[in-house]
Formats: C-alpha cells, sequence, structure tokens
C-alpha cells in the first residue's frame, strides 16, 4: 500500500494533502514522525490525571499535526475534545477522548501492519 | 567571507519543530547557502540565547507556546534589540495584524504548506546573495566567487568549474540547477555541456575563444542567438562603463 492508498483507505483527500506538502516522500516522513510519538498516550495520561491545563496544550498541538497530515476525521474528535478540556467538562473530555483513541488507533493500525510491513 | 544563515525554530511541538527543520532543509537543497538550524521547545532557552549573543537570522515562532503568546516574546527580542527575522506560525490568524507591532518577517499558518513557506523564505532571502558560490566538500567548504569562475563544463552527473586561477573543482550535480542558481547575466548557458562567463570571453567564432584561449562550445543550432546575446551583454558592457566613468 502506498501513501496514496493509505489515504483512500482513511477516506481523507490525498490531492489536497499533496497539493499542500508536494511530494509522498515528505507526507511519509511526517506521518513516521507522527506515529512514533507519544502524545496521544500523553495526553490519555494527562485526562486521567484530570491535569486538563496541560492535556489541553496537548490536544491543541496534536491537532496542529494531525490537520497538516490531513486526517480530518481525528482533527475533528480532538477539536471538540479540546473545547471539552478548556471548559473542564470532565465527563465529556473522557467520551471524547475514547472516541479519539479508537479511531487514531485503527488509523495507526492500518499505518502499522498495511503500510509499514507491506 | 563566510556566510551562515542562522535559523532557530521555537515551538513546544516536536512534530512542528521538525517539519519546519526538514523544510528548511529541503529548501536549500539546491542553493548555495550554509545554514544551520537550532530547535527550541520553550522560549527561555531562545530567549537567554538571543540575549547573549543575538546570533539569529530569522526565527520561526509558534504563536501559542505553552505559557507565553509567541507575539510576547517577539516583543521582548525587540526590546532587547534583536533585529533579526521573525516568521510566526500558528494555526489561527488572530495575531497575524498584531505581527506588525514586532516588525514580523512572515506569518505561516498552519497546516503546514510547503509553497508557502518556500515563498516566504525567497523573501527572507531577497539580497542576501553575495555573488558568491559555495561548494559544499565532504570536509570542507570553498567559497568561489562568480568573478572568478570562467566557464562550467558538466559530464555525465558531475559538473567542473573552471576558474581564473586555474583550479578546477569537482561538484555532483546538474548543470541546469547551478544555472539556476547562478542566475546571473554574465552567464549564459552556450551549449548543453557549458555554461560561460562572459567576461572571459575573447572573442567568438564558432565557439567562445576564452582569455586564456581555451574553447568553450557553442550549441549550433543556436550560435546565431547566443552571438545576438553575446553582443547585446557587451554592449551594455561598455555603456556601463562610459556611464560610469
Amino acid at each position: 500500500m502506498n501513501i496514496k492508498e493509505f489515504y483512500n483507505t482513511l477516506d481523507e483527500n490525498y490531492d489536497s494533502i499533496l497539493d499542500r506538502l508536494i511530494s509522498p516522500d515528505r507526507i511519509e516522513k511526517y506521518l513516521n514522525i507522527f506515529f512514533n510519538e507519544n502524545s496521544v498516550g500523553n495526553l490519555k495520561q494527562q485526562i486521567e490525571n484530570k491535569d486538563f491545563e496541560i492535556a489541553k496544550n496537548t490536544a491543541h498541538t496534536l491537532k496542529g499535526a494531525i490537520s497538516t497530515l490531513g486526517i480530518d476525521r481525528l482533527v475533528s474528535v480532538i477539536s471538540k475534545l479540546q473545547t471539552a478540556l478548556e471548559n473542564n467538562e470532565a465527563e465529556q473530555a473522557n467520551d471524547l477522548f475514547q472516541s479519539f483513541e479508537e479511531e487514531y488507533e485503527r488509523i495507526f493500525h492500518i499505518w502499522t501492519n498495511a503500510y509499514i510491513e507491506s | 567571507m563566510k556566510d551562515i544563515l542562522e535559523i532557530a525554530i521555537c515551538d513546544d511541538s516536536s512534530f512542528d519543530r521538525f517539519v519546519i527543520s526538514e523544510m528548511i532543509d529541503d529548501y536549500f537543497k539546491d542553493k548555495s547557502f550554509l545554514y544551520n538550524v537550532t530547535e527550541y521547545g520553550n522560549e527561555l532557552t531562545l530567549i537567554d540565547d538571543i540575549e547573549e549573543s543575538n546570533k539569529y537570522d530569522i526565527i520561526f515562532l509558534d504563536i501559542y507556546l505553552n505559557k507565553i503568546l509567541g507575539i510576547e516574546v517577539a516583543k521582548k527580542f525587540r526590546a532587547g534589540g534583536f533585529n533579526g527575522k521573525i516568521v510566526f506560525l500558528s494555526a489561527s490568524d488572530k495575531y497575524a495584524v498584531e505581527s506588525y507591532d514586532v516588525d514580523a518577517s512572515g506569518y505561516l499558518l498552519k497546516p503546514h504548506n510547503y509553497a508557502k513557506f518556500c515563498s516566504v523564505m525567497d523573501r527572507l532571502l531577497t539580497g542576501r546573495r553575495k555573488n558568491m558560490m559555495v561548494i559544499k566538500k565532504r570536509s570542507s567548504i570553498e567559497y568561489i566567487p562568480y568573478d572568478s569562475i570562467r566557464y562550467i563544463e558538466s559530464s555525465n552527473t558531475k559538473c567542473m568549474i573552471h576558474c581564473s586561477d586555474g583550479k578546477i573543482h569537482t561538484i555532483y550535480t546538474r548543470l541546469d540547477l547551478i544555472q539556476e542558481e547562478l542566475d546571473d547575466r554574465r552567464f549564459l548557458r552556450c551549449h548543453r555541456s557549458y555554461l560561460v562567463n562572459l567576461n572571459y570571453v575573447k572573442c567568438l567564432h564558432e565557439s567562445f575563444i576564452m582569455d586564456n584561449d581555451e574553447l568553450v562550445l557553442i550549441k549550433k543550432k543556436s550560435i546565431k542567438q547566443i552571438k545576438q546575446e553575446y553582443l547585446e551583454y557587451n554592449s551594455n558592457s561598455v555603456l556601463k562603463e562610459l556611464v560610469t566613468k
């Protein structure tokens, strides 16, 4: 599976990402960096510890990275999560994080199994 | 005559630091600039470094740093006499107008966009060229003034830069890329394999005859046009001299 097929599998608009980042190699490099970071694990820990001030910043940073990568369905969930954290809405933040994590895991699984190991 | 461009990236996101750093590397890949990139995960060390040495030519500064706004950090820099270029990075255009107050040179919106990044870099580097070709070798760097380049010859994957002191520098690149980089009227692409410095041409027949009697080939099909360009360049040079006198 190449980068284009990876994005097609996610039902994301590969052409608009390529339009912004110009080369598939660059997109691949950025995806590698993103999936090798532990920002999602850190965010989970911060939400569990109810450390919303820090979690808010982590969510903001994650949102930036995900939007650069053009994974819009994750951007949409993390934007809502960021708002919940800003408003100190613990229960909603937990629910939204769970949705975010499930979607992230699904994408991560596609990336590692279908792209990296092919 | 070393001219190293010092660049700082200050962003609390390691991903964004990576992105900007990668774009900088890509931007300079085919350019004769020496540059050095330093990354900062927060503003504190950067503020210290600027107070100490004021060495940066360009700072890429995130607007939403963890505990402070990048705009406020930039104000501190300017108050301390920092006169380098500042380019803000942000997902929001909320501070774009305010960025003028700190004489920002650019405001790059996230998600990152390589073409927009390059256009900001082009603008920042306008006028910075010193008519000097920088050749990066494995363990050294050579600086060759345009004035001392007699002609450049390409052969397979390499190019030989023939200089007026008789030295020949070999680099592994395409002549097209060198031509694009030199972008100076004195250099004329007269053949698929030759780029000639017209200031070293003694006369022109079927080929250029150089000041040291070496021959530089001219593409047969284009000889009329090349002659025209050579004559135009010479008449302009003579006119310039007359005006100066």
